[in-house]
């Protein structure tokens, strides 16, 4: 069963992928879709690329053995404030600036090639060592299941994913990752669920009473308070800034669509992780004895639900992994040709070159992503810690104090990402080899961090922005998200009355989406916390 | 109670609250003044 689903997975997704590459007509539907993106579709693309191989895999597996509170209480719910932070402030600032990748923000706020290509950098390294290490994942897992060779399943993957990001750009990745959110969201709602009741809420209560600690912040391993906080932080300076979730912001309709997007998003941030991490605890009294931690969920799809459940539980393991790698494929790309080549070229590119420059930037890094996660070197262990980390230390102040201050600037931003990123590695580095020791409850992305704001801080203090970055900050203060939707509503015959009733949609939403927390977690908080 | 698995769920509830907070705010500072102002240029 595996490997029909393996290769349904795969000739689905490439065949939608064919099929709407066939609608991309210039560069604007390849980089932002023609921002034509509903509701659905915005949504679609966000929870799919959040719900990612460590979630199904990594994370399971710690909460089956550790507890399901140990990463979700505190870690998780960074990533959902994360969440709502990379769309509904850095990315719909963003867009109403007329952003359609992440870097264009650097080169229009500084207008400085360092910073642009720094920023470029950091993240096409911070990207292909997230993307790399869960392919090796995946790859690793599905070779064990159906004992397809490891090399040959990431060149499928990666072929599968170039045939729909290569033509289709971000509208083939939006399109296909709403197909994939439908399989997956048939986890949290159907698959998770079955393990909970065949579990049974006091068998799940009652495993505190042989794994001491089970249901508690530190786990069986006891762990301390700073990992709690540090994984806090790390995932919401992470997720705030991260490209794979901001960028997804650009291609929507409208700001209402973006107001609906983040409502539904963080709930469903949540809704996609808390039922996966409860069944993996269920799994606990199922099955307890597991060793490979990793594989709990492989399990429970293949051997504790009905075949159907288990079938769909695979092909969201799928989706969950081609979703994450095929942002990494397209923005990587935007980034070599888009940010990278055009931003060094004195010349102006033409459209259709950008374009071509675009898909030979897409099969180098397919190239790259396929020969470092075959060759599975040493080194992929130490760009897997740094990855997420980077967008953190790297661009988070930036992005920030270029949003809000006026004296920020281009000698401040090269200081703060260059010092955040290399801190951050020397502190790690110097930490691994007790060299040094923090003290409790710091860690050395919160070092790092720090580093990076204070050196900005202190940079822009002491030089002063030039015109170029003053004029644009004060574009930024102007620039109200609104302002362009309020415009082309008013355009059409009945735009008044149309803008009233979105507005009444959105509020009408917010009271569903709110209602809806209370009425499932609470439901659960009764079953598992009293 | 276990106010670690209240934690969990209280952090879920509240993420939701807060992106609804925000949202609200938006439509009431960036819309319903424009709203108003349109609808009263409508009736003058």
């Amino acid at each position: 069963m595996t490997i029909t689903i393996f290769i349904i997975s795969i000739v689905v997704y490439v065949l939608a992928g064919i099929f709407i590459a066939r609608k991309v007509k210039n560069s604007d539907d390849f980089f932002v879709m023609g921002e034509r993106g509903s509701t659905l579709l915005i949504v679609g693309t966000l929870a799919a690329t959040y719900l990612s191989a460590v979630t199904l895999l990594g994370i399971s597996g710690i909460s089956y053995a550790e507890g399901p509170l140990v990463i979700a209480a505190t870690g998780s719910f960074g990533a959902w404030i994360g969440t709502l932070l990379a769309i509904i402030y850095v990315g719909r600032n963003m867009k109403a600036l007329g952003c359609k990748t992440m870097p264009d923000f650097f080169r229009e706020r500084f207008r400085n090639k360092t910073v642009t290509s720094l920023a470029t950098i950091i993240m096409i390294i911070g990207l292909l060592g997230y993307g790399v290490i869960q392919l090796i994942g995946a790859g690793l897992l599905i070779e064990e299941l159906t004992g397809i060779n490891f090399a040959l399943i990431i060149i499928i993957f990666v072929i599968a994913l170039l045939a729909f990001s290569l033509y289709g750009g971000m509208y083939g990745v939006v399109v296909t990752d709403t197909i994939m959110f439908f399989i997956m969201i048939a986890v949290s709602a159907i698959v998770a669920p079955w393990l909970i009741h065949k579990a049974g809420f006091t068998e799940m209560k009652s495993l505190s009473n042989t794994l001491e600690g089970y249901w508690t912040l530190a786990g069986t391993q006891n762990r301390p308070l700073s990992f709690t906080f540090s994984q806090f932080l790390v995932w919401i300076v992470f997720f705030t800034c991260t490209p794979a979730l901001v960028s997804r912001v650009f291609p929507a309709k409208n700001d209402f669509v973006i107001l609906k997007s983040t409502l539904i998003g963080v709930f469903l941030a949540a809704f996609m992780q808390i039922p996966i991490f409860l069944a993996a605890s269920g799994m606990q009294v199922i099955q307890p004895g597991i060793e490979q931690t990793d594989s709990v969920m492989i399990i429970a799809f293949l051997e504790h639900v009905p075949s159907v459940l288990g079938g769909i539980g695979l092909a969201a393991l799928m989706a969950a992994i081609m979703s994450t790698t095929s942002t990494l494929f397209v923005i990587a790309g935007f980034g070599l040709s888009r940010d990278l080549y055009q931003n060094l070229k004195k010349e102006t590119i033409s459209e259709k070159k950008l374009m071509k420059v675009n898909r030979i930037a897409q099969l180098i890094i397919g190239a790259i992503v396929a020969g470092i996660a075959i060759s599975r070197p040493a080194a992929i262990y130490w760009i897997s810690i740094y990855a997420g980390a980077l967008f953190g230390v790297g661009w988070l102040p930036s992005v920030i104090a270029g949003l809000e201050w006026k004296r920020m600037n281009h000698k401040a931003a090269i200081t703060s990402m260059v010092l955040g990123v290399l801190s951050f590695i020397c502190i790690t580095e110097l930490e691994k080899i007790n060299l040094i020791t923090l003290p409790n409850l710091l860690d050395p992305l919160m070092m790092a961090f720090l580093i990076s704001v204070v050196s900005l801080i202190f940079v822009a203090l002491i030089t002063k922005p030039n015109n170029n970055e003053v004029q644009y900050y004060y574009i930024i203060k102007n620039t109200k998200p609104s302002g362009s939707t309020i415009k082309h509503f008013l355009a059409r015959e009945n735009g008044l009355s149309e803008l009233k009733k979105e507005c009444l949609n959105v509020k009408t939403l917010i009271a569903v989406v709110v209602l809806l927390a209370f009425a499932l977690w609470g439901f659960l908080f009764y079953k598992l916390g009293l | 109670m276990n106010k670690d698995v209240f934690l969990l769920f209280f952090n879920a509830i509240l993420s939701v609250v807060l992106a609804a907070i925000i949202v609200y705010r938006i439509l009431k500072k960036e819309y319903k003044p424009k709203i108003k102002e349109l609808e009263k240029k409508a009736k003058g």
